[in-house]
C-alpha cells in the first residue's frame, strides 16, 4: 500500500514537472498547449490525492500524513533532479 | 535598503530607520512576543498547564512575524510604535489578570 | 504583494540569514549526522557486537547493578534493541545526610556503565560517538551549554525568520519549482539555492520550528512564569508519575526486570525503552517501565509503574492534554525517534538539502557582491570576512569531523580522557584549517580543504577492512550491515566532495586563464564576460 503512495508521488510531480513550458519542450520538442498543460496539471493532482489516500491507509491518521510528507519531499526532489540532469535521448544523441 | 517611503528619506535619516527597525525586530519583537505568551497563558480556558504550553507555543510565531512586519512596515517609526503599542495591550491584559489573582 | 514589500522581505532575509548563518551551518550539519547518532555509536565502537537478545541484556543489566549498587537510591536503565551498542545503565546513589537528592541526573562516569550484547559490562574504546553530533547542535563546545544554547536559539529564530522572508520574497515560487539554470554564475547560484530550499520546505520549516520548541522552557519563559510560581507544578502536569516513596529500610528482593518489562510491553501495546527502579531492594521499590520513543510520534512516552517486590501494576499514565500532546509531537518530529530505516534516510537527505540550504545561501552572498565589486583584487572588509568564513566554515568543518572519525580509530585504545581527545582532535583540525584559510587565497583554500576531506573520508572504509580482519562478506555473514552502510555512504560522500574539490578547481583555472588572456590582450579591449 505505501508503495502505491511512492510510486503516485513520484508520477504526480514527474507530471507537474513535465507541465512546465521549459521541460516539455525539452522532453517532445514543442512548447505544450495550454489545454495539455492543464490535462497534466490535473493528472498529477488527481495522482497526489491518491498518494495521501494510499499513505493513511497504509501508515493510519497520525503516521499517513508524516511519512506522506517525506514522500512528497523525495519525489519533489527526484523530479526536479531527473528532469534538470538526465538529458533526453534527443540530447545525449548529438 | 528600499522599504517603500523610506526610499525618499535621505541618507542620514535612513540609518535612524534602519536602527528602528531592528530595535523593532529584535529587541521588541521578542518583548512582544514574550508578554503576548503571557497573556495568552492567563486568559485562555481550559487547564493551567494548557494554555501556558499554548502561549509559549504561539510566541515563537509571533516573534517571527513581528520582525517580518518590522521591515516591511511603511517606516521604522511606525513599526516601534505599532509594536509598542500591541506589547503595551498584551501587558496591560497580563498585568490586570495577574493583579485579579487566580492560576498562581 | 507590492514590490516594495518584497524587496524589505529581500533585506530581512539577506541579514537574517547572514549574520549567524555559520553557526546555522553547523547546526545543520551536526543535527543531520545525528539523526544517525545510534548508528554513529556503534560504528566508532567496533569492538562491540550486535546485540540479538534484549532480555539477555537486562538480565544481565539487573544482576551488574544488583552487585555494585545494590543500595542506591535509583537505577535507569535503557532497553536495548539492534540498533543500539547495549544498555546503558546509570544509578544514583543514596543521598547523605541532609545533602539535597538531585532531581533527573543523568549519571557522572563513575555511576554509569555499558551491558553489552552478552549481559556483561562492555570494554570498548572510549569515545563519545554519535552522541557528540547531537549534543553539539545545541550545546555547541567549549562553553557553558546556556550560551550555546542561546546561541543556538537565537540562530533559529532567524533561521525561521530567514525561512518565511524567503518564501514571500520567491516571487514566482511555484512557476520556478522545476527550474535549474546552469552555467550562468550568480542565476545558477540562485537556482540551486532555491532549490534546495523550496524542495525541502515542509521539512525546514517544521525542523526550524520544532528545533525552538526543544529549547521552550530556556527561550521563552514567561508564560510560565505568569501562571506559575512554582516549576514544578508544571512539570509534574507535563510529565506525570506515580507518586514518590519513602525507603523503608527493609531489605526485599527485586522481582525479575525482565518479566514486569514483558508485561508493560503487553499493556502499553509498543516496545520498552526505558526502565527505572527507584529504592531497589527495599521493600518500597517501585518500577517504571516507559514506552519507546521510538514507538509513539510524541516524545512524551506512556509509562506505567510496578510495585518492586511482587510485581503488581501500581500506576499507568494519564492521556496528556491537547497542548501538551502538540509539544510532544512537535518535539518528537524533530528528533525523529519514531522513524524507522526508510523514513529516517529521508530525514537525513532532507536534513543535507538543509545544509547545502545554509551553504549556498552564504556563497550565493559573495558570488553577488564580487560581481559588484569596484576592484575584485581589493573587496571592503565585509566582503573578505564573509569570504574567508566561508572556506574556514563551509570547507573547514566538514575537514574537522572527518579528522575526528579518524582519531576514534587511531588514537590509543587505553588512552586517558580518550573520548575528550577525540574531540579535542576535531577543533585541533579546525584551527589548521582556520590557518591554512588565513594565509592561502580563497580560491587555493577551498579545492584543498574540499579534496582533503574526500580523501580522508575515502580511506577510512579501507583502514576498517584492513584493521578488523574483515573482508566484504562478513556483513552477509553475521548480518550485521550497520558497519558496511556507514563505510558505504561515507565512500559516497567523500566522492561526492572530490567532485565538488575537482569542479571548483577546474572553474577557478578557467577564470585565471581568461584573466590572464585579458591581461595579454589589452589593446584589443576585449571585454570577456565576467564569470562571477
Amino acid at each position: 500500500m505505501i508503495w502505491i503512495a511512492f510510486f503516485c508521488t513520484l508520477a504526480a510531480f514527474l507530471f507537474l514537472g513535465l507541465s512546465t513550458a521549459q521541460h516539455y519542450q525539452r522532453r517532445f520538442g514543442t512548447r505544450p498547449r495550454a489545454d495539455r498543460q492543464r490535462l497534466l496539471r490535473l493528472i498529477a493532482w488527481l495522482l497526489l490525492a491518491s498518494s495521501l489516500v494510499s499513505a493513511f491507509a497504509a501508515r493510519g491518521p497520525v503516521f499517513g500524513p508524516v511519512i506522506w510528507i517525506g514522500l512528497v519531499i523525495f519525489a519533489a526532489a527526484s523530479s526536479f533532479l531527473f528532469l534538470n540532469f538526465i538529458a533526453p535521448s534527443k540530447e545525449r544523441k548529438s | 535598503m528600499a522599504c517603500r517611503d523610506s526610499l525618499s528619506i535621505g541618507p542620514r535619516w535612513r540609518w535612524l530607520d534602519v536602527t528602528l527597525r531592528i530595535v523593532a525586530a529584535v529587541p521588541m519583537g521578542y518583548a512582544v512576543a514574550s508578554l503576548w505568551a503571557m497573556a495568552l497563558a492567563r486568559m485562555l480556558p481550559g487547564a493551567r498547564s494548557e494554555a501556558t504550553v499554548t502561549g509559549t507555543l504561539v510566541a515563537f510565531a509571533l516573534c517571527a512575524f513581528a520582525a517580518m512586519y518590522a521591515f516591511a512596515a511603511r517606516s521604522g517609526v511606525r513599526a516601534f510604535f505599532v509594536l509598542l503599542t500591541l506589547g503595551a495591550i498584551a501587558g496591560c491584559i497580563t498585568w490586570t489578570s495577574i493583579s485579579a489573582g487566580g492560576r498562581l | 504583494m507590492n514590490k516594495g514589500f518584497r524587496q524589505s522581505q529581500s533585506t530581512l532575509h539577506t541579514w537574517s540569514g547572514l549574520l549567524l548563518g555559520w553557526v546555522l551551518f553547523l547546526v545543520f550539519l551536526c543535527g543531520t549526522i545525528a539523526f544517525w547518532r545510534e548508528g554513529l555509536n556503534r560504528y566508532m565502537r567496533p569492538e562491540l557486537a550486535r546485540v540479538e537478545q534484549p532480555m539477555t541484556v537486562l538480565a544481565g543489566a539487573q544482576a551488574f547493578l544488583q552487585t555494585k549498587a545494590p543500595d542506591a537510591k535509583s537505577w535507569s536503565i535503557t532497553m536495548p534493541n539492534t540498533r543500539i551498542p547495549g544498555s546503558q545503565v546509570f544509578w544514583q546513589p543514596q543521598p547523605k545526610e541532609g545533602e539535597e537528592p538531585t532531581r533527573g541526573r543523568r549519571g557522572r562516569g563513575d555511576t554509569r556503565a555499558l551491558i553489552g550484547e552478552d549481559g556483561q559490562v562492555v570494554e570498548a574504546r572510549e569515545t563519545r560517538g554519535g552522541e557528540f553530533f547531537y549534543r553539539f547542535h545545541f550545546d555547541l563546545y567549549y562553553m557553558p551549554v546556556i550560551w550555546a544554547r542561546w546561541l543556538v536559539g537565537a540562530a533559529a529564530m532567524m533561521m525561521l525568520v530567514a525561512i518565511l522572508s524567503g518564501i514571500v520574497t520567491h516571487k514566482k515560487i511555484f512557476r520556478d519549482f522545476f527550474t535549474l539554470r546552469r552555467q550562468k554564475g550568480q542565476r545558477s547560484w540562485l537556482d540551486g539555492h532555491n532549490a534546495s530550499a523550496v524542495l525541502a520546505l515542509p521539512f525546514h520549516l517544521m525542523i526550524t520550528y520544532t528545533g525552538l520548541v526543544t529549547l521552550m522552557a530556556m527561550l521563552m519563559p514567561w508564560a510560565i512564569l505568569a501562571n506559575y510560581t512554582d516549576r514544578d507544578k508544571l512539570s509534574d502536569a507535563l510529565f506525570p508519575s506515580s507518586a514518590e516513596v519513602e525507603r523503608a529500610g527493609q531489605p526485599t528482593p527485586l522481582v525479575k526486570l525482565t518479566s514486569l518489562v514483558l508485561d508493560a510491553e503487553r499493556r502499553l501495546g509498543v516496545p520498552a525503552g526505558f526502565i527505572q527502579v527507584s529504592e531497589p531492594g527495599d521493600a518500597s521499590a517501585r518500577v517504571t517501565v516507559n514506552a519507546a520513543s521510538s514507538a509513539t510520534l510524541s516524545s512524551r512516552t506512556a509509562s506505567v509503574t510496578y510495585n518492586g517486590t511482587n510485581g503488581a501494576l501500581v500506576w499507568q499514565s494519564p492521556p496528556s492534554g491537547p497542548a501538551a500532546t502538540t509539544s510532544g509531537v512537535m518535539i518528537g518530529l524533530h528528533a525523529g525517534r519514531f522513524a524507522d530505516i526508510t523514513l529516517r534516510w529521508i530525514y537525513f537527505l532532507c536534513g543535507a538539502a538543509g545544509t547545502l540550504m545554509v551553504a549556498s545561501g552564504l556563497v550565493l552572498w559573495t558570488v553577488k557582491r564580487r560581481e559588484k565589486l569596484p576592484d575584485p583584487s581589493r573587496p571592503h572588509l565585509g566582503f573578505h570576512i564573509v569570504e574567508r568564513l566561508n572556506v574556514a566554515v563551509i570547507g573547514g568543518f566538514p575537514f574537522a569531523i572527518a579528522c575526528m572519525f579518524w582519531a576514534n580509530r587511531l588514537l590509543p585504545v587505553a588512552m586517558k580522557d580518550r573520548a575528550d581527545w577525540e574531540v579535542h582532535t576535531l577543533f585541533i583540525g579546525w584551527g589548521l584549517a582556520l590557518v591554512f584559510v588565513l594565509v592561502r587565497r580563497p580560491a587555493l583554500s577551498w579545492v584543498a580543504l574540499l579534496g582533503a576531506t574526500g580523501v580522508l573520508l575515502a580511506a577510512l572504509p579501507f583502514y576498517n577492512l584492513l584493521r578488523f580482519n574483515q573482508n566484504l562478506l562478513t556483513p552477509l555473514r553475521t548480518g550485521d550491515l550497520l558497519p558496511a552502510g556507514v563505510d558505504i555512504s561515507l565512500l559516497i560522500i567523500a566522492a561526492a566532495f572530490v567532485a565538488v574539490a575537482r569542479r571548483v578547481a577546474s572553474y577557478k583555472t578557467g577564470q585565471a586563464k581568461r584573466r590572464s588572456r585579458r591581461h595579454a590582450d589589452p589593446q584589443t579591449g576585449l571585454m570577456l564576460e565576467p564569470a562571477e
